[in-house]
């Protein structure tokens, strides 16, 4: 399909409560499954079709190298703008920059992205058990026997178990392909 | 992940709190000396004072440091956070824990350096531990 053809095909964008949204919704979405290539597209072309795609509750990522890319780069959830042969503009409303210029690159992005997310959320699970399970013991355990269960001294080594030895144990967790397979 | 916090740390509190309570009915002592006066075979309470204000392990406290009691107390309880931190590689309810642990050698290098220095630490640490 054309760009402009499109944008006649779906009647352009109106802006509702301050949100702009494509006007014809219906149709955008029954043509979805079956754009593949949207060719001779203008800026306002690859515009409406990042705006209707996140409408319907996708998530969007755009690469681009032109000027004329910024726009949908701006819009998306995540822009990709090329780092050699990019220009400025593009560079200045993408929120990644992929340096080598190589596609593969997005993969490897998202899989190391995901990666280390999933490692904040190890550790913070640790370390949150860790101090949930010591401050109930040692409040309640002195309340009853008015004595510290656990000393200061024996809960400084359960710090540094659970600072910077658990920090460096869950953190370095390597990523593997499966986290490709998760839903954005 | 609120939900294996919760029951994680829920799971250790009853554990410790049964051994902080019930300790001298529960932990077997194998040194006929460190029973003293209660030779039950079982562990001398780590409690300064009985429930009724009685002296009880205060009468050794100054000769012999820290009693059994709580130093079985802290070794499980540091014991407890180390196979918790196995459960920690898990966040997504994935059933294999030990899925590609292999490709981590700081995991497993850690995991025993923290349980050799719980053993080193209260072997030979005895009076501040």
């Amino acid at each position: 399909m054309e760009g402009p053809a499109f944008y006649e095909a779906m009647g352009g964008l109106v802006e509702k409560d301050g949100v702009e949204k494509v006007k014809n919704f219906k149709k955008f979405k029954e043509l979805m499954p079956y754009l593949k290539v949207l060719a001779r597209s203008r800026p306002e072309d690859k515009y409406l079709l990042v705006t209707g795609l996140r409408q319907m509750g996708e998530v969007v990522a755009v690469t681009g190298d032109g000027t004329n890319d910024a726009p949908a780069l701006k819009k998306a959830d995540v822009g990709f703008a090329m780092g050699k042969t990019g220009t400025d503009v593009c560079k200045d409303a993408a929120d990644i920059l992929i340096t080598d210029d190589n596609f593969s690159s997005i993969v490897k992005a998202a899989m190391w992205g995901r990666n280390v997310y999933d490692n904040i959320q190890r550790f913070l699970q640790f370390q949150l058990t860790v101090n949930v399970g010591a401050l109930i013991i040692t409040f309640i355990g002195s309340v009853i026997t008015k004595e510290t269960p656990l000393k200061p001294i024996q809960l400084l080594w359960v710090n540094l178990i659970m600072d910077s030895l658990g920090a460096l144990a869950l953190a370095t967790e390597l990523p593997k392909p499966e986290l490709l397979e998760r839903n954005p | 992940m609120t939900k294996h916090i919760l029951f994680q740390a829920l799971w250790q509190c009853c554990v410790l709190f049964m051994f902080l309570f019930a300790g001298e009915f529960l932990i077997p002592e194998s040194d006929p000396y460190l029973m003293f006066d209660r030779p039950t075979g079982y562990v001398y309470p780590g409690r300064l004072n009985e429930w009724n204000g009685e002296p009880l392990y205060e009468k050794y406290i100054n000769k012999l440091g820290p009693s059994r009691h709580y130093t079985f107390i802290f070794t499980s309880f540091v014991l407890m956070q180390i196979f918790n931190m196995i459960c920690c590689r898990k966040i997504h309810d994935e059933y294999n824990i030990f899925d590609n642990m292999h490709k981590n050698p700081m995991f497993i290098i850690i995991w025993f350096v923290v349980i050799g220095g719980q053993v080193l630490i209260t072997t030979f640490g005895s009076l501040v531990f």
